[in-house]
């Protein structure tokens, strides 16, 4: 798959958290037999990461996330999805977790404008094991490993993309820095 | 039951020596720079040896040959994954947490209790993970000195238990327990 030049950060604005819809995705890349073995329906708890970098779906189609830093394309790589309602509103499913502490910031890179990372990134290891866990049980898999995509996936994914735009630009200040101020805390 | 050790005249270039030894006694470890490319063991500092490499020597148990195959891949995916995670900025298992797994397993088969899986934790240190009907209980080393198990359901995709863990002694009791939670007495 050849790198779209969309992309690319190129001085494009980055931003606010309060702008990341609730309805958007995050899409991660996991290594095909280390991270997400064959036949299995996710990637191997082991090797998910709390400070997972992500590209944002209204950014990004999910074999976007295939490119690394430096734009080398990994075709056998298996992509995963996890919403960024799942990311945030982690309490929901665990009340190990208070409301409100966790976070996802936009933290665009040269060759990746929709890049985003998980905050804070200080938790126990018990509350990794538990945040991990939960993103396990809550991916969506847009691509399997070895897979790739149909032409009329990519369209769809191109719209899906594009839906998932209109939320951040329509979107109302869906939590605000409270994140940041309790991760502070 | 296996000994490993990181002998004081280590070389990388040597092939190691794979022998099954009873009487453990951990004794002579040092930090080595970097991680061992494998295992190497050694066998002079106990009694009671036997070599289960010689196929003409019989095996005492079936539990020696598991356990050998656990040792076996665990080597393996500490030498194989050593690049991977270093591409992902992740350190690789130190050797105090590659004796604190072997010792684990040492411990357990005798009960006949292997791990299903091997691998390095996207947390830095190993992982490893035992099922028991629709639970699978991932158990972590982490390179800090830190231990910690979760059990996950994977038919609710709920966490059922998630703790941290103060000792190898204590690791092994839980494991134990969870093996024997569906025992029917």
């Amino acid at each position: 798959m050849r790198f779209p030049n969309c992309l690319s950060q190129k001085n494009k604005k980055v931003y606010p958290e309060t702008k990341i819809s609730l309805k958007n995705r995050m899409y991660a890349r996991h290594k095909p037999s280390v991270d997400w073995k064959d036949g299995e329906e996710y990637p191997d708890f082991s090797k998910i990461r709390t400070d997972q970098s992500f590209n944002w779906s209204a950014f990004s189609i999910p074999s976007w996330a295939k490119f690394n830093d430096n734009k080398v394309y990994y075709s056998d790589y298996g992509v995963a999805g996890y919403s960024v309602d799942t990311i945030r509103n982690v309490h929901k499913y665990s009340s190990e977790f208070e409301p409100n502490s966790y976070g996802v910031e936009h933290k665009p890179l040269t060759y990746n404008y929709s890049h985003c990372e998980i905050y804070p990134n200080n938790l126990t290891k018990k509350e990794k094991r538990a945040y991990r866990m939960l993103l396990k049980h809550n991916c969506i898999r847009p691509i399997y490993p070895r897979q790739e995509n149909s032409k009329l996936k990519i369209l769809y994914d191109y719209i899906i993309m594009f839906i998932h735009r209109m939320f951040v630009v329509f979107n109302k200040a869906q939590g605000t820095t409270i994140y940041k101020a309790n991760a502070a805390n | 039951m296996i000994a490993v050790l990181a002998m004081d005249d280590i070389s990388f270039d040597e092939k190691p020596k794979m022998e099954l030894v009873s009487d453990v006694n951990i004794s002579r470890t040092r930090q080595v720079s970097g991680i061992c490319d494998e295992l190497v063991i050694d066998v002079n500092q106990f009694s009671h040896l036997y070599k289960a490499m010689n196929a003409n020597v019989e095996l005492m148990d079936n539990n020696c040959f598991f356990m050998k195959s656990a040792i076996s891949k665990l080597n393996n995916v500490i030498v194989l994954e050593k690049k991977y995670l270093l591409d992902e900025n992740i350190e690789p298992p130190t050797i105090n947490v590659i004796e604190k797994a072997t010792q684990l397993i040492n411990c357990l088969a005798p009960k006949g209790i292997f791990p299903d899986n091997i691998t390095t934790s996207a947390e830095e240190g190993i992982c490893l993970s035992f099922g028991n009907g629709d639970e699978t209980m991932f158990f972590e080393l982490y390179n800090n000195g830190e231990l910690g198990y979760i059990i996950e359901n994977k038919i609710d995709k709920a966490i059922v238990e998630n703790e941290d863990v103060l000792s190898l002694s204590e690791s092994q009791i839980i494991v134990e327990d969870f093996y024997n939670k569906y025992e029917i007495s």
